[in-house]
């Protein structure tokens, strides 16, 4: 008998069920927000004014210099994507070299376990002696119209390279764990079967580290995230989440302060929950084989 | 055993029996919440706070030491009148975001950092001046420029945009320096193009606080800044940038000189509940600008046990500020120029905007305990 496993599923399990249970607490501090502040202080705004800024994302604050709502969410993800993508990019293959080989472990097992632990946000410093504020504007092959110009000279190298160490860590460890824990017997066989490396790395590497890979894009994803809100208050930023949050605070537009708070919230949540979809789509095979 | 019986008996007599005096306890006595930032340009405070008993006479105020830098009584014609606690809550908006949170209840900081606050709905006053001018351009070693008509010369002479950084768009330096580039007729802008299409001339670049300015500079990640004392000071004397100009001297000539900087700014809350002690307060900083103004060399030892800076840094930053103790004629005029400057800005977009200078004085300012407290010192110190 072959049931789908989301008719055995209770209703807090369930895609409605799981919505309201869990909107109930953010929703009660909406509501005391809303109850308790009702003219807004200086500190802290009203609910509507908060958003009203959310419900017109592509209005240009008049006195915060910032950019839009939107821009700034559009530069953040953009910065996002590419740190996160080269960090993946680059642990991934390095992951599944040491799994394999014991040399490559023995060489970058110091180094790992040196950096791993390192904050990348203590890194802005020497990152930005390092890359000054050269961006991938400055970077790029070829000549840019104004506006690709002025998206691209807002993804500074020195930001990407704090989300590639946030990133390639949790990838990396996760890799080698993935590939370390695949059944020696598996190799053997696929050995005796005569198939080439790159079989085995198709047929049964990869789908074995795949769901511990996955795993580790969803840590990863949550240090990046954390460590860009922190890096777009790096010298020289214009743009960005982190950016207009700090600009808010300091021109004490405090209802944009709550709105990028909300929006790093729904954001985060979301990214969670897409990495939560993935992690369960690469390990899908390993719950049936149980 | 015996000893010992009579030394715990000694500490149960010392701990127990109530003093002389208890009442003149610092921890019988009001408490007032003061927030600084800790810079040079509050040095009216630590010259107070460092003279101690040599107020009493020439002002009729002191402070007494409790904790150094931290924690003193103020002593006002001879009577302890409160125990005051300095709390240093960073610069910028840091001061009048403590202030509106409660978390101090006076504070010595930013003019336009605290009208912000009060736009926003913050119940502040400014209360007191402390210091005008103080911002400067500086740039990289190297380049050559070493007055105002040379840099707009390096500008247009230069095939690529100079970048210039600055630490907060509402700081004073990024305000005057922007419009005196407008004066200039030189196009610039936190972005490569103008919002014509053009190419601008000056890139400014947002660097955040103070402290990155040094390393920026020294990088070559920027060109020059544009700050205010103590950081200009601090970077020609390590070398990494050479003095182009004093903001006050910029064009439009003669604007921009006496413009506000630091001020003291309370709670409405503060004003109503510790009026007296507020008076009080305010002697003592109007007694610490005098002593600056009196006697520069004792403020400088002081500037570099507060601050940490070098002698010759704190000799260099302490000449570039103006202290001011009394809100005169000359002060109210400069602060009218600012204020309209601000709202031309766009900086009010609440309580504040689209008022005049004068009506923003009667709604962000209160002056009337400082005028009290200076007509209550001795005359001497007037």
């Amino acid at each position: 008998m072959n049931t789908r496993p989301e008719q055995r599923r209770s209703w807090p399990d369930r895609l409605p069920g799981k919505l309201l249970l869990g909107s109930l607490l953010p929703l009660l501090v909406l509501l005391l927000w809303w109850l308790g502040i009702r003219s807004g202080t200086a500190v802290v705004p009203t609910f509507g004014a908060v958003l009203e800024v959310l419900l017109h994302p592509f209005r240009t604050p008049p006195d915060l210099s910032s950019r839009s709502l939107a821009f700034s969410l559009l530069m953040t993800l953009l910065r996002l994507a590419l740190g996160f993508s080269l960090g993946v990019a680059t642990a991934v293959p390095l992951g599944f070299w040491a799994g394999r080989s014991r040399i490559v472990d023995r060489v970058l097992y110091p180094i790992v376990q040196v950096s791993r632990p390192v904050n990348p946000v203590v890194l802005l410093p020497v990152v930005t002696v390092l890359f000054g504020l050269s961006s991938v504007a400055s970077v790029a092959v070829g000549p840019l119209d104004a506006w690709r110009h002025d998206v691209w000279d807002q993804v500074q190298l020195a930001m990407l390279f704090i989300l590639w160490w946030g990133a390639f860590f949790p990838v990396f460890m996760s890799t080698v764990h993935g590939v370390r824990s695949v059944r020696t017997a598996y190799l053997d066989t696929m050995a005796l079967l005569g198939a080439t490396g790159s079989q085995v790395l198709r047929k049964v590497l990869l789908p074995h580290a795949l769901p511990s890979i996955a795993q580790g894009m969803r840590i990863a994803m949550g240090v990046s995230w954390l460590v860009l809100l922190a890096a777009e208050i790096f010298p020289g930023t214009r743009s960005g989440i982190g950016y207009m949050l700090c600009t808010a605070c300091k021109t004490s537009d405090y209802q944009y302060t709550f709105a990028a708070v909300i929006v790093i919230g729904l954001i985060g949540l979301l990214i969670d929950v897409l990495f939560q979809r993935l992690e369960q789509r690469a390990g899908r095979w390993q719950a049936a084989e149980r | 055993m015996r000893a010992f019986t009579i030394m715990a008996g000694l500490m149960v007599l010392l701990v127990a029996v109530p003093r002389h005096g208890d009442g003149d306890a610092p921890e019988a006595l009001p408490k007032l919440r003061v927030g600084h930032v800790g810079h040079d340009h509050q040095i009216a405070l630590s010259v107070a706070a460092e003279r101690g008993r040599a107020l009493e006479r020439p002002y009729g105020v002191w402070l007494k030491v409790l904790k150094p830098q931290e924690a003193y009584v103020l002593y006002d014609l001879g009577r302890p009148v409160a125990r005051i606690t300095l709390v240093r809550v960073g610069g910028g908006a840091k001061m009048p975001s403590a202030l509106a949170q409660g978390r101090i209840e006076i504070g010595l900081g930013g003019l336009g950092p605290v009208l912000k606050f009060v736009d926003a709905g913050a119940p502040l006053k400014v209360v007191a001046p402390l210091n005008t001018d103080g911002d400067a351009l500086v740039i990289r070693s190297g380049l050559k420029a070493s007055d105002w008509a040379g840099f707009v010369r390096l500008v247009k002479s230069s095939p690529k945009p100079l970048r210039i950084g600055y630490k907060d768009p509402f700081a004073n330096a990024y305000l005057i320096f922007s419009r005196a580039l407008d004066e200039e007729q030189i196009r610039h802008g936190r972005e490569h193009a103008a919002p014509d299409g053009r190419p601008v001339q000056v890139i400014t670049v947002d660097l955040q606080d103070d402290e990155n300015m040094l390393p920026a500079m020294e990088r070559g990640i920027v060109d020059g800044v544009v700050a205010n004392e103590p950081a200009p000071s601090l970077l020609v004397q390590n070398k990494v940038g050479s003095w182009v100009a004093d903001l006050s001297d910029l064009p439009p000539l003669g604007k921009w000189r006496n413009h506000p900087c630091c001020v003291v700014a309370a709670s409405d809350k503060a004003l109503k509940q510790k009026r007296d002690i507020i008076k009080s307060f305010l002697k003592v900083i109007a007694a610490g600008s005098d002593v600056v103004l009196r006697d520069k060399e004792s403020a400088l030892t002081v500037e570099a046990k507060w601050t940490g800076n070098a002698p010759e840094v704190a000799w260099s930053s302490v000449s570039h500020v103006v202290y001011v103790g009394r809100a005169g004629e000359a002060w109210i005029a400069a602060v009218d120029v600012w204020l309209d400057m601000l709202s031309s800005s766009q900086a009010f977009q609440k309580d504040l905007k689209g008022r005049s200078a004068l009506d923003i004085r009667s709604v962000a300012f209160d002056l009337a305990p400082l005028n009290e407290a200076l007509a209550e010192m001795p005359a001497r110190s007037r």
